[in-house]
């Protein structure tokens, strides 16, 4: 009996080796083939967020060897960080579950310190992600409606009377701009909190309930086309990426606008705008949980960075009104990288920028 | 405007779109009652493959007739079980649910069905009639405006509380409380959170209404082991109960129209979302009526009203919606997107050069929701056989169908953990009398209220309260809470039990 049991011991070895041997083999097409990717979505079903991420599933597994599924899972608790949290330690680090998230993680790191109840998300360090692309940076403009007396930038700057402008809540990209406009330029400027997102506030906007309003140049031209034909707004600052002339001329009939970084010179504003505006210079972030294999992780980035490239991708991203235009994975990893490490000045200085806006 | 409306119906109702149409019922039919995949997540999935499609008018037609049609499917479990299928659903299960209870599924699905089709329906034609006038109606709507409308939804708390108007105050202002969990819409400062990132979004509205509702129905079901008593058990579920019902519907023509044009007004607004025009429609039922006694009992009024709002709100809701690209609710949100793959701009284009589109998408709400209006009516009687079914089963699968809900909303373990502690506040509620549709309505109002109060502040100062908008809506309010009183009845000790609260 034991010379039976013995054979079976022997093969039993072998089975296991056998296992031990294939799991440690590198990120071949058999990592992903006949495989499902989860990417888990910091956003709810539906919104524009989610519309890209949709769009990257849609095509990504071209990108990658195996061609597995792109499965999306929405997880939108706790203002997208628990699908941060998520994605960093409880999904297995295989490559199979990455995860799709806003661009305000790192922020919440590099604030954490300085604020007093510390880190929301303790123990997650988004140095340790890897980092494997994003949507990238887009061009925004503070624009006012064209019945208030502001011709120009700098008849704004001169007004006696705050103008109102609609945001969503403080720490947003819609506040920040304002906010960024108030500090460094001192621009008269009232904030409005509280509306609920994008629609609420062009509503605002157009019913004259808000005069001014701060938000990506190509969602604007997307979703309130209107207002350009009928000429109801006005430009009066760039931010951010800049926004190339002839779509300027296009929406607002000049490309004579000018852009926060030829107005502002003083070095603390310079590096105010600069890490105030590095969020959504990266825009939506993709990662790959850390201790993902190295090799996975290569091959993932190699797909993304692909994907952006892909003219089947650029015309889906086209066609749905959206805009891209992504960075690689060690781009996004260099740039949180050095983020984090922004002068505690600077990050004192946004702090205070944001509690008295 | 003639010629484009023709254009836009033969587009529809010519294969393939029509095809799609039916489609869309179907899927819409299917998924409406399911909780946790009504709503948006059913268009998130539809949505790949719509816009694949070669013509926009089919993929227009799968998408927003799967969506018109969910909420006339939303009824079927809220009647059926007490379970509402979507958020749109939750009012429905104060009166169609003990419908079911007395044993009169069938009567309650044929009023729900047909309700839900005229307020369709209805929907669709005042989409038309609103072309012209609803640039001029949106700039009228301000944050003030708002903020009123749900006030007005706050002074209807009372009247969801039956006889105990003091125990529903109470419960509207647990409601509002519960609102207030997470961070504020002004200033982002947590409240209640328990240092928890969690509840920075607040508490979880299907969880909420899940444990209210269903689960404590369920616990009621297995413990007396059967729906009903023997007696209604085994009488056979005629098909003129459901048609009974349809009847009743048309009865109350007066306030089957009045529901459907509020509904649509409702909708046009955007930032009223569709369980507070749940709410509103019928609290507005209630208001509107003199003999209140049945209500929370059984009431078929209680079963029509909100059925015709939920389905016309969405003709209301396309309004803003392809007018402006701002949408009118969640569901439309996401057609949004639709619109933009498919290189529609939302705007005037929509209204002079693309109008055979915009009748295209008009007709396909008319129709899908006389299809499924239709259909489902035929099927109503089948439907109401599921009550059937043994208690102890019942009980499971109500209690399925919650679980499943309350965890794909947002695909969080804790919001479980939230369902358990409002089941259990709910079967608590409902053993001592207290009423729990004002603690939804609360809860519902309290971010609008907030949210738009201080924005009214900062945009106009104190001047927020003479503007038009506002006092009309003032007037309203008073209106609604003094033209029609309710017909007292008999106060006294011993007849204090056959007036129990209604729950």
């Amino acid at each position: 009996m034991v010379k039976r049991l013995f054979g079976v011991r022997i093969l039993s070895v072998f089975f296991v080796l056998a296992l031990v041997t294939a799991g440690l083999t590198g990120a071949n097409a058999s990592t992903f083939e006949g495989k499902t990717l989860k990417l888990i979505v910091a956003y709810p079903a539906g919104g524009n967020q989610d519309l890209e991420a949709r769009a990257i599933a849609q095509i990504l597994p071209k990108h990658i060897p195996g061609s597995p599924r792109v499965l999306i899972v929405n997880m939108p608790g706790a203002g997208g960080l628990q699908a941060v949290k998520y994605v960093y330690s409880a999904v297995k680090p295989d490559g199979l579950s990455l995860g799709f998230f806003g661009a305000s993680p790192p922020t919440e790191q590099l604030m954490a310190d300085y604020l007093p109840k510390g880190r929301t998300l303790p123990g997650v360090d988004m140095r340790k992600f890897n980092w494997l692309g994003s949507s990238g940076g887009r061009g925004y403009v503070f624009i006012v409606r064209t019945d208030t007396p502001y011709k120009t930038l700098n008849d704004l700057l001169k007004a006696s009377s705050p103008l109102k402008a609609g945001a969503t809540r403080p720490g947003s990209t819609t506040f920040v701009g304002p906010a960024l406009l108030k500090e460094t330029l001192q621009a008269p400027i009232d904030i409005i909190t509280g509306y609920r997102g994008g629609s609420d506030r062009d509503l605002a906007l157009f019913r004259g309930e808000t005069q001014g309003q701060y938000g990506s140049f190509s969602s604007m031209v997307t979703r309130n086309r209107d207002w350009l034909k009928d000429k109801l707004v006005r430009p009066m600052v760039l931010l951010g990426q800049k926004i190339p002339a002839e779509e300027l001329q296009e929406a607002f009939g000049t490309s004579d606008i000018p852009h926060i970084s030829e107005l502002v010179k003083k070095p603390e504003d310079v590096a105010l705008i600069e890490m105030a505006m590095a969020p959504g210079q990266w825009g939506r972030l993709i990662a790959a949980p850390p201790g993902t294999p190295a090799e996975t992780v290569m091959v993932l980035r190699k797909a993304v960075s692909q994907l952006a490239q892909d003219p089947e991708f650029k015309a889906v991203v086209k066609k749905r009104g959206m805009s891209l235009s992504p960075l690689t994975g060690a781009e996004v990893d260099q740039r949180v990288q050095s983020y984090l490490k922004t002068d505690p000045a600077t990050v004192k200085h946004f702090l205070k920028m944001v509690d008295e806006s | 405007m003639i010629e484009a409306s023709l254009n836009g119906l033969f587009h529809v109702v010519s294969w393939p779109v029509f095809g799609y149409v039916l489609l869309g019922v179907i899927i819409g039919s299917i998924a409406g009652p399911i909780p946790g995949v009504g709503g948006p997540l059913t268009l998130v999935l539809l949505m790949p493959f719509a816009l694949q499609l070669d013509n926009p008018f089919s993929a227009f037609a799968l998408l927003l007739s799967a969506h018109g049609v969910m909420n006339t499917g939303n009824s079927i479990t809220a009647i059926l079980f007490g379970v509402p299928g979507t958020n749109s659903a939750q009012a429905l299960v104060v009166d169609g649910y003990p419908l079911t209870r007395k044993g009169e599924a069938g009567r309650a699905l044929g009023a729900s069905f047909f309700s839900s089709g005229v307020g369709g329906v209805f929907g669709a034609i005042c989409l038309v009639a609103a072309i012209p006038v609803v640039t001029p109606l949106v700039k009228v709507f301000g944050s003030p405006e708002l903020f009123m409308l749900a006030i007005w939804g706050l002074s209807m708390v009372g009247m969801l509380a039956g006889r105990n108007v003091l125990k529903g105050l109470a419960m509207g202002g647990l409601g509002l409380m519960l609102a207030m969990v997470g961070l504020d819409p002004q200033r982002a400062i947590p409240r209640y959170t328990f240092g928890d990132a969690y509840f920075w979004d607040g508490l979880p509205l299907i969880a909420i209404g899940l444990g209210l509702f269903a689960a404590p129905e369920a616990i009621d079901i297995i413990k007396r082991k059967n729906l009903f008593p023997e007696e209604l058990r085994t009488a056979k579920v005629k098909v003129e109960d459901v048609w009974r019902g349809v009847g009743d519907a048309i009865r109350h023509w007066g306030l089957l129209l009045r529901t459907s044009a509020l509904g649509v007004w409702l909708g046009i607004i955007p930032g009223i979302g569709g369980s507070v025009i749940d709410w509103l429609s019928y609290g507005h039922t209630v208001q509107s009526s003199r003999d209140r006694e049945q209500f929370g009992r059984g009431d078929i009024r209680g079963v029509i009203g909100p059925d015709a709002a939920t389905n016309s709100k969405e003709g209301g809701g396309l309004i803003p919606t392809i007018a402006f690209g701002v949408p009118g609710g969640v569901g439309m949100a996401i057609l949004l997107g639709a619109f933009a793959s498919l290189g529609l701009t939302p705007g005037r284009e929509m209204l002079t050069e693309k109008l055979d589109l915009t009748f295209g998408l008009i007709w396909t709400i008319a129709l899908s929701n006389l299809i499924a209006a239709g259909g489902l009516l035929l099927l109503a009687h089948h439907l109401a056989r599921v009550t059937r079914i043994r208690g102890s089963l019942l009980g499971a699968i109500i209690m399925t169908f919650t679980i499943l809900g309350a965890f794909m909303a947002r695909r969080h373990p804790f919001d479980l953990v939230i369902l358990l502690i409002f089941s259990a506040l709910g079967a608590v509620m409902k053993a001592y009398d207290w009423p729990r549709p004002p603690v939804l309505l609360g809860f519902v109002l309290g971010d609008i209220l907030e949210r738009y109060l201080f924005i009214s502040f900062r945009t106009f100062g104190a001047a927020w309260f003479w503007r038009p908008g506002v006092i009309a809506i003032f007037l309203l309010i008073v209106v609604s809470l003094v033209a029609v009183p309710a017909r007292r009845p008999d106060p006294g000790p011993q007849s204090r039990e056959s007036e129990a609260v209604p729950p």
